[in-house]
C-alpha cells in the first residue's frame, strides 16, 4: 500500500511519481491499482491543474478572500457600517463643444465624452445630455466622475481608499458592459469559480492518494459537511 | 509516526483546512454563478403570504438606524422569540427586520406612520437562495448559529489566503515545477495587474 505520492510533477516516468516506504515485494491489489500508467498519468496531470490554477489564480483568489474580509469587518477596517465611497476631488474644469448625434440617449453621450477625455471604459450615465449629464466611470484604482452641463465639463477623481478597491474588484462581474476588457475580466471571474469547485474536487483526489492522512481528512472533511448541513437546516 | 517540520506542518495545514471547509468552498464556488450570470436566474417572485398583523406603537428614532433592541421589542408584539434578526430601514417610515433563512424570506415590516406590523414570507427564487448564501455574514444577524456560521465564514476567508501561501511554499519545494510555476504565479499577477490599470 503506498503511503504517500511525491508531488514530483516532472518526473520522466510517470511511474516514478509514487513512492513507498515499506512496499512489501509482493505489492498489494491497491498498489497495483496506483501504479497504473493510465491512473498515474491522470494522478499527474490532476495535481498539476489544482497546482498551475493555483498559482495562475493566486491574486484573484487573494483579492476575493482579503476583500470577503473587509466586507464582513467592514465596521473594524472603516469604522462605518455601511460601505462609504472615498470622496471625489475636483481634476479639471474645461469646455466641451462637441456636438452629439441628433436624439443621442445618456449612454451615447457619455461614450463619446469618455472618449474626448480618454477615460473610455465601463461607465454608468444619468441625467440626458440636453440638459445635465453625470457619468461615473468605475474604476478600482479611483473611479472618475464626469458632469456635462452648459457645454462644459467637469472631471472628479475618487480618492483611493483600500476596503473600497478591494470590495468594488469583488463586486465586478463585466459582461454588462461593452467593452472587451470588462469581458475579459467577466471570463478571469468564471474561470477562477470552475478552478475553486475544480480545487474541491482535485483536493479530495489528491487526499485519497495519501493513505497516511485517509482517517484525519475524513474525519475533518465529514466534520465540515456535518456542520454545514446543519446550518442549512437550522439557520 | 512522522516528524513534525515546517514543510510538515504547511502541508497538513493546506489539506486539513481544505477538507473541513469543502462544503463552503464549493458553495462559494457555486453561488459566484448566480452573481456572475445574473440573467441565467431571473424569474418571478411568489407574492408575499400575509401571516399576521398587529397595531405597534414602538418608537423608532426620527431617521438613522433603529437598535436590535427596539427590533427585539417589535418581534414580541408578533409574538417571536429569537435572537437571530436583522434590522433594517429602507425608509423613515418603515422597519424591516428579517428573520434571515436560506429557503424563505420572512419577516415583519413596520409602517411606522401608520403603527401597523405585518409578518409575511414568501420563497426565494434559486437565484435568490444561491447569493443568499454568499452573502451572509452571520455576525449582523445575531444569534449564537449565526455567530458560529460567521466564525466559520472568517476561518474560509482566511483559509483562501491560507491555501496561496501554503500552496506557494509547497510548490516551491518542487524543483522541477519551480520554473512552470513561476511563469504561472508571474502571468497571473501580471494579468491581474494589466486588469486592475485597464479595467
Amino acid at each position: 500500500m503506498p503511503d504517500y505520492i511525491v508531488l514530483d510533477f516532472g518526473a520522466s516516468n510517470p511511474r516514478q511519481c509514487v513512492m513507498d516506504s515499506s512496499t512489501p515485494n509482493a505489492p498489494s491489489e491497491e498498489h497495483r491499482r496506483s501504479t497504473r500508467p493510465s491512473r498515474v498519468v491522470l494522478s499527474k496531470w490532476i495535481r498539476r491543474i489544482h497546482l498551475f490554477a493555483g498559482l495562475f489564480l493566486a491574486p484573484w483568489v487573494l483579492m476575493y478572500s482579503l476583500s470577503s474580509i473587509g466586507m464582513i469587518h467592514r465596521e473594524a477596517f472603516t469604522g462605518h457600517s455601511k460601505r462609504v465611497p472615498p470622496e471625489f476631488v475636483v481634476e479639471r474644469v474645461e469646455p466641451y463643444n462637441k456636438p452629439f448625434a441628433e436624439d443621442a440617449t445618456a449612454d451615447q453621450a457619455a461614450t463619446q465624452i469618455l472618449e474626448d477625455l480618454d477615460l473610455a471604459g465601463g461607465f454608468k450615465a444619468r441625467g440626458s445630455p440636453d440638459s445635465k449629464l453625470v457619468i461615473t466611470r468605475d474604476r478600482a484604482i479611483g473611479s472618475h466622475r464626469v458632469t456635462y452641463e452648459n457645454a462644459q465639463v467637469t472631471v472628479e477623481k475618487q480618492k483611493f481608499g483600500l476596503n473600497f478597491f478591494l470590495e468594488m474588484l469583488h463586486r465586478r462581474s463585466g459582461y454588462q458592459e461593452p467593452y472587451l476588457t470588462n469581458d475579459l475580466w467577466a471570463i478571469a471571474v468564471d474561470v477562477v469559480i470552475i478552478a475553486i469547485i475544480a480545487w474541491a474536487f482535485t483536493g479530495i483526489w489528491m487526499w485519497w492518494e495519501m493513505v497516511r492522512t485517509r482517517f484525519l481528512g475524513g474525519l475533518a472533511f465529514i466534520a465540515g459537511t456535518l456542520l454545514f448541513i446543519l446550518f442549512l437546516a437550522l439557520i | 509516526m512522522a516528524r513534525i517540520t515546517f514543510q510538515y506542518a504547511v502541508r497538513r495545514l493546506h489539506l486539513y483546512l481544505g477538507m473541513f471547509s469543502l462544503p463552503w468552498v464549493l458553495m462559494y464556488g457555486i453561488t459566484a454563478i448566480a452573481f456572475s450570470h445574473r440573467d441565467w436566474f431571473k424569474g418571478e417572485m411568489d407574492p408575499w403570504t400575509i401571516e399576521g398583523e398587529w397595531e405597534c406603537s414602538v418608537e423608532v428614532p426620527a431617521e438613522g438606524d433603529v437598535s436590535r433592541s427596539t427590533g427585539a421589542e417589535i418581534l414580541k408584539i408578533a409574538g417571536l422569540d429569537t435572537t437571530a434578526f436583522g434590522v433594517y430601514r429602507p425608509n423613515k417610515d418603515t422597519v424591516n427586520i428579517n428573520l434571515s433563512s436560506f429557503w424563505t424570506a420572512r419577516g415583519l415590516v413596520y409602517k411606522v406612520d401608520e403603527q401597523k406590523l405585518t409578518l409575511r414570507n414568501r420563497s426565494k427564487l434559486t437565484g435568490h437562495i444561491l447569493t443568499g448564501m454568499h452573502v451572509r455574514a452571520g455576525f449582523h444577524n445575531g444569534g449564537s448559529l449565526n455567530n458560529l456560521w460567521g466564525i466559520i465564514v472568517d476561518v474560509v476567508c482566511a483559509g483562501f489566503t491560507l491555501w496561496i501561501v501554503t500552496g506557494i511554499l509547497i510548490w516551491w519545494r518542487i524543483k522541477r515545477m519551480r520554473s512552470w510555476g513561476l511563469l504561472a504565479l508571474g502571468g497571473g499577477f501580471i494579468s491581474f495587474a494589466a486588469f486592475i490599470i485597464l479595467l
